[in-house]
């Protein structure tokens, strides 16, 4: 005790010090320490799982992006096989009506050619006929007027000779 | 205007039946010895010689029917009508071609004159047939003449056309070619077309024999 007495440090004050100390670090352990710790626990745990779901959660999210991107590709494909198959569907369409509009075209042009033919042809004997009229015209004018009165009387004699006969 | 014949026919042979009121007794060869004096035509005579009274009665009674406007009586077996049918048609037809062209140009007295050169006869026959000829014209009479006939025996309409007036002759020879070939009262009727240039063109109840050179004209115009 001498020298430490000297010092002015009370051993005992320092036990008494020490045991207030565990004393006060035992209860505050059960009371504080503990409780504290158990909550940080239940905290950490409740994190951890938190993280775990969310890990979990961003999983899935992951795993339904990675369906989704994938259903999308898939769709995508899909559409463009579809486009495709307008594409070419259209095309075909467009390919078979501008050959049937080319035959009907080819058709109504044969038609017009036709026509235009027959009214042509038409035409030409409407001329001849209105040509052969006038022809008529002018030569019955010509025998009406011109003929003889003793041909006129020898055709009456002829045209009954070729009755009888 | 035949009517008027008729009825002027009729009346000759009641007076010259009042003068020989046996005349339906006696045989065919007097009956006809007898008849030669009367101013009848000669196929009206030819009837008269054999028909017996109730016949010609009848036939008589017909004819005066017909004649006073029932044109329903049938001639179609009336022997005195039939006989007036063939005077029309043979005799008279004969002496109506003889008129000259352009009697139908004459004034009336001209035509009275040419008429009592051609119908030499004095009685009342005679007188109704030049007022026949004189009244009537060419056309009329031959359509008359046609009806006439046609209503005592069933024989086509027949039309000749013409483009000029056709000589007395060869009217004849169609006259006589057509009653060979359409029966006894064949009758056609003469027509001029001048249109029609050249040649003739015979209409029988509608149907055409063209040989007019109108027709040919045409033909040769519809070629082409």
């Amino acid at each position: 005790m001498g020298g430490i007495g000297k010092l002015g440090i009370d051993l005992y004050a320092i036990l008494i010090y020490m045991v207030n100390t565990g004393l006060i670090i035992g209860v505050l352990t059960y009371l504080l320490y503990k409780p504290v710790l158990r909550v940080l626990d239940k905290r950490k745990k409740h994190i951890s799982d938190q993280i775990g779901e969310a890990e979990l959660i961003k999983s899935e999210f992951e795993k339904k992006l990675k369906e989704m991107q994938l259903a999308k590709e898939e769709a995508a494909a899909e559409l463009q096989a579809k486009l495709d198959e307008m594409n070419r569907y259209v095309t075909e369409t467009r390919r078979k009506m501008t050959e049937e509009m080319e035959a009907e075209r080819e058709a109504m042009l044969k038609k017009a050619a036709t026509e235009i033919d027959a009214r042509k042809e038409s035409l030409i004997k409407e001329v001849e006929g209105e040509l052969l009229k006038l022809i008529s015209k002018i030569v019955l004018h010509i025998v009406h007027n011109r003929v003889p009165e003793n041909v006129i009387e020898e055709s009456v004699k002829d045209a009954w000779k070729t009755y009888k006969s | 205007m035949l009517v008027r014949f008729n009825i002027a026919l009729s009346y000759e042979i009641i007076n010259f039946l009042k003068k020989h009121s046996d005349f339906f007794e006696l045989s065919e060869k007097v009956r006809a010895e007898k008849l030669e004096t009367a101013q009848i035509a000669k196929p009206i005579k030819n009837y008269l010689a054999t028909a017996t009274e109730a016949e010609f009665m009848a036939d008589l009674k017909g004819l005066i029917s017909f004649s006073t406007g029932n044109n329903n009586q049938d001639l179609s077996a009336n022997g005195l009508a039939y006989g007036i049918a063939i005077f029309w048609v043979n005799n008279f037809a004969g002496k109506l071609d003889s008129l000259a062209v352009d009697f139908y140009m004459l004034s009336q007295k001209e035509q009275e004159a040419h008429a009592e050169k051609l119908l030499k006869s004095e009685s009342l026959l005679g007188e109704t047939l030049k007022e026949i000829v004189v009244t009537l014209t060419a056309q009329e009479l031959m359509s008359q003449i046609s009806e006439f006939a046609r209503k005592v025996k069933e024989t086509p309409y027949i039309l000749v056309q013409s483009p000029r007036e056709v000589d007395h002759d060869l009217k004849q020879a169609i006259r006589e070619q057509l009653r060979e070939e359409y029966g006894e009262l064949a009758f056609p009727v003469f027509q001029i077309n001048r249109n029609l240039i050249g040649g003739m063109r015979i209409f029988t109840d509608g149907k055409v024999v063209d040989n007019s050179w109108l027709s040919r004209i045409n033909y040769i115009s519809s070629l082409t």
